[in-house]
């Protein structure tokens, strides 16, 4: 990458950095909410110790981080879409490509912008989780380094992936407020309702949700595949969100 | 004056070479469908480097749509074309180099400053682009307040931010989209001024309007386009040529119009600023027998002549005899 395209990406960055509505929420609902789950806990447990569990330790590490699962779904989607449709929405895609930039490149630097965005919101929600979980565990049994690293690196690399193919549809559909809804409510409902579907037996593995599930180290509903398998399920979803949103961006009008 | 003898007040606004001597765009047989709709017909264009050139007509005439397809952001149904000699879309990259662009209104991220929307604009450009932005925004009047955000200008002044933004490629050629809407008469004054004097630095402005009376004002060449062709093109002197018109002053307008319109070396006459107004035909015979013979016929009927004066036709009575004959065509 040289210094141009670098200077691309971080325009791309900047426009949505500068998008403070978004960010705002976006770190709310990452940050904010993961914060306010171990501070009201905390609270709880100081007032009724002998029934309420220590706000952090190993249970609440790993809870915690599956529905950080989740909020990365969102995230991703707020900013991934953003990234990917937002220049065609406001109607300044044309002026970009009108400088005669290859097309690829212009999307391109979008995708690693949302990426880059998305996981720097996570990696603070996660740096979040992962200290409440060791600074306020108390007795309990604290996550080992292992375990801290297999979850923490699942949801970023489930954040990234699910930025990577928000951005590359959002190419396709350049309307952001409607994919927005679609894509959370893929993510965060239809596929839990679908991995309890058990006919569907080892299709479920093609979710997205799934391979994070198995990333993170956790059972997935009767599924038993391979770690390889999970990765390989992320990485055909971001290629082929991918593929699509740079085939589009490269024919269409605009 | 060339490119490469343009003064530039920085240095960095000095960049390359120019891309050859031909005409600045050229498109031949240049067609476009929108599904049935035949938005370009058949185009030839020709436009010379180092002039404004007034791209005229009316609404959907497919005045954008020729932008859009020289700018590599649609797709040609059939034809060829090429800016600054480069085929467009095959060496697109090369050819824009140095073009700049406004198309429809100029659109901008409206939570963003205007010299943060350049200098967005300037990386996607890169190489020298992000140096010329102190001095575009100069250009245009927008320095002092380039540090607020888009959202709070006026469409007057989006329309100059769109002009630095333009001017961030040093552009030998600038296509520049209905760039006085929204304009007051100062700012269409001052939009008129910064063409000119981009055209005197060598530069080469594509003026897509329809408004015929600016185009008048600001170019040098222009091309009527209607219903998605070409219908004449030239310079402005050689398109307003075509209409022969005199003035005729007289005590009686209205008999002497009805008298008038009935000879055979008139087109029409009609009763204006205290006389007559009258077109003359084109059958053969020369201004002056054609003059000659309507003063003759007015003094036979006994009607006082007081002054006899051509009047300069204008583009827009052209564009109105070239469109409304279209018309009759069909």
């Amino acid at each position: 990458m040289n210094f141009e395209t670098l200077t691309l990406v971080r325009m791309d960055v900047r426009k949505l950095l500068r998008r403070r509505g978004l960010m705002a929420v976006a770190l709310l609902i990452a940050v904010g909410s993961v914060s306010l789950i171990f501070i009201v806990t905390a609270i709880r447990h100081g007032a009724n110790p002998q029934h309420v569990r220590p706000a952090g330790g190993l249970k609440s590490f790993q809870d915690a981080t599956d529905f950080l699962g989740m909020i990365a779904v969102v995230v991703a989607a707020m900013i991934g879409v953003t990234a990917g449709a937002g220049d065609a929405e406001l109607g300044v895609l044309r002026d970009q490509v009108a400088t005669g930039r290859s097309r690829l490149m212009l999307f391109g630097s979008r995708t690693i912008a949302a990426v880059a965005v998305t996981l720097a919101i996570l990696a603070a929600a996660v740096i979040v989780v992962t200290i409440a979980s060791v600074a306020l565990a108390g007795g309990a049994p604290v996550p080992s380094l292992s375990e801290v690293v297999q979850r923490d690196a699942a949801v970023l690399a489930f954040g990234a992936c699910s930025a990577l193919v928000c951005s590359g549809v959002a190419s396709l559909v350049r309307s952001r407020g409607p994919l927005m809804a679609s894509v959370i409510a893929l993510g965060v409902l239809i596929s839990q309702l679908v991995l309890q579907i058990s006919f569907l037996g080892s299709l479920r593995e093609l979710l997205p949700l799934a391979a994070f599930q198995r990333m993170a180290g956790d059972a997935v509903s009767g599924l038993h595949f391979s770690l390889a398998v999970a990765i390989a399920v992320a990485v055909a979803w971001s290629l082929a969100a991918l593929a699509a949103g740079g085939w589009w961006a490269r024919r269409v009008e605009v | 004056m060339t490119a490469a003898t343009r003064p530039r007040t920085v240095a960095a606004m000095t960049t390359s070479k120019t891309d050859g001597e031909g005409p600045a765009v050229k498109t031949v047989g240049l067609t476009k469908e929108f599904g049935q709709r035949r938005a370009l017909d058949g185009v030839d264009l020709e436009v010379p480097r180092g002039v404004a050139f007034g791209f005229l007509g009316p609404n959907g005439a497919g005045k954008t749509t020729i932008i859009r397809l020289l700018l590599g952001l649609a797709w040609p149904t059939a034809g060829s074309m090429s800016v600054l000699g480069h085929a467009v879309p095959e060496e697109r990259a090369e050819a824009l180099v140095r073009v700049g662009a406004i198309v429809e209104e100029p659109r901008f991220y409206p939570y963003l400053t205007g010299r943060e929307n350049l200098e967005i604009n300037a990386a996607a450009r890169g190489g020298a682009a992000a140096m010329r932005i102190p001095e575009s925004l100069e250009r245009v009047g927008l320095s002092a307040r380039a540090s607020e955000r888009v959202a709070s200008y006026s469409l007057g002044m989006r329309q100059r931010l769109g002009i630095a933004r333009c001017l961030l490629a040093d552009p030998e050629l600038l296509f520049l989209d209905e760039p006085m809407n929204g304009l007051d008469p100062a700012g269409m004054l001052e939009v008129r001024a910064l063409i000119r004097h981009l055209v005197r630095e060598g530069r080469t402005v594509f003026l897509s309007s329809h408004l015929l009376d600016e185009v008048q004002r600001t170019c040098d060449f222009a091309a009527i386009v209607d219903r998605g062709k070409v219908v004449t093109q030239g310079s402005i002197d050689e398109l307003t040529a075509g209409v022969r018109r005199v003035s005729i002053g007289t005590d009686d307008p209205g008999r002497a119009a009805a008298l008038i319109a009935r000879l055979n070396t008139v087109d029409a006459a009609a009763v204006a600023d205290g006389g007559v107004v009258v077109s003359l035909a084109s059958n053969g015979t020369t201004e002056r027998e054609q003059v000659t013979e309507i003063v003759r016929r007015m003094l036979d009927a006994d009607l006082s002549i007081d002054r006899v004066a051509p009047v300069a036709a204008s583009l827009e009575e052209r564009f109105l005899s070239i469109t409304q004959r279209l018309e009759d065509e069909q």
